[in-house]
């Protein structure tokens, strides 16, 4: 897995490269403890699938995000992804684009 | 196609040799020219069955078994472990309509495996866990 992010004004910009699964996860939640987020904007066009342990950390990303009044989006999930999104009931939760 | 890694009981030793299965498994379905849908589904799968043999269950070991039945067409993956007494399918299914606030942040691995898959079972015999999941390509 591959991780390249961005802050500015707020925004973290981050995108995902490769697999999100047990091993990776730890990685990209590590990645995410910055000061002075505000916002979390994931592009997940190069992310092959996802497994529970990478869905929690978005939950994670939401709930930290919605206890501070912040926006998080996520972009360009491929099938796979958009289908574990959608059986573990996350497409409900997430603002995917 | 099947072999056998030795971790010991111990888990870091176990998430090494997850590393290793998971080319194995990779391997031997992309020399199948399993569809990309498919092997994504069972690689899926793999995460969420081992993640919990290697890090909850003190097993000395795990094997995986692999192959492709005809009738109906797809693979079949079996899951060997002698660790502790473990069925993944004696799980409630979690509440995936809850709202976020209310919602755990666990408990969705295995009911990501019930639904990615066409079937699960699971047998304890021997001192072994066998779970066995089947994906129709």
């Amino acid at each position: 897995m591959q991780i390249n992010k961005k802050l500015e004004n707020g925004t973290l910009s981050v995108s995902i490269t490769g697999r999100l699964d047990t091993t990776t996860a730890p990685q990209l939640l590590d990645e995410l403890a910055c000061d002075g987020v505000t916002g979390i904007a994931f592009d997940l066009a190069g992310l092959d699938y996802i497994s529970s342990a990478g869905i929690r950390v978005f939950l994670t990303a939401q709930k930290r995000m919605s206890a501070c009044n912040g926006k998080m989006t996520i972009a360009n999930p491929n099938s796979m992804v958009k289908s574990v999104f959608d059986i573990t009931g996350c497409s409900d939760i997430f603002t995917i684009l | 196609m099947k072999r056998r890694w030795a971790i010991g009981g111990d888990a870091g030793r176990g998430r090494a040799a997850m590393g290793e299965a998971l080319a194995w498994l990779d391997g031997v379905l992309e020399e199948r020219t399993c569809p990309p849908a498919v092997q994504s589904a069972l690689d899926i799968v793999f995460d969420e069955i081992l993640s919990n043999i290697v890090n909850y269950s003190g097993a000395s070991m795990f094997e995986l078994d692999v192959s492709f039945p005809d009738k109906p067409a797809g693979v079949r993956l079996e899951f060997v472990d002698d660790g502790a007494p473990y069925d993944p399918l004696a799980h409630t299914d979690p509440d995936t309509t809850l709202s976020l606030e209310d919602r755990p942040i666990g408990g969705l691995g295995i009911f990501l495996v019930k639904k990615l898959m066409n079937s699960v079972s699971y047998a304890r015999a021997d001192g072994l866990n066998r779970l066995e999941v089947f994906k129709s390509s």
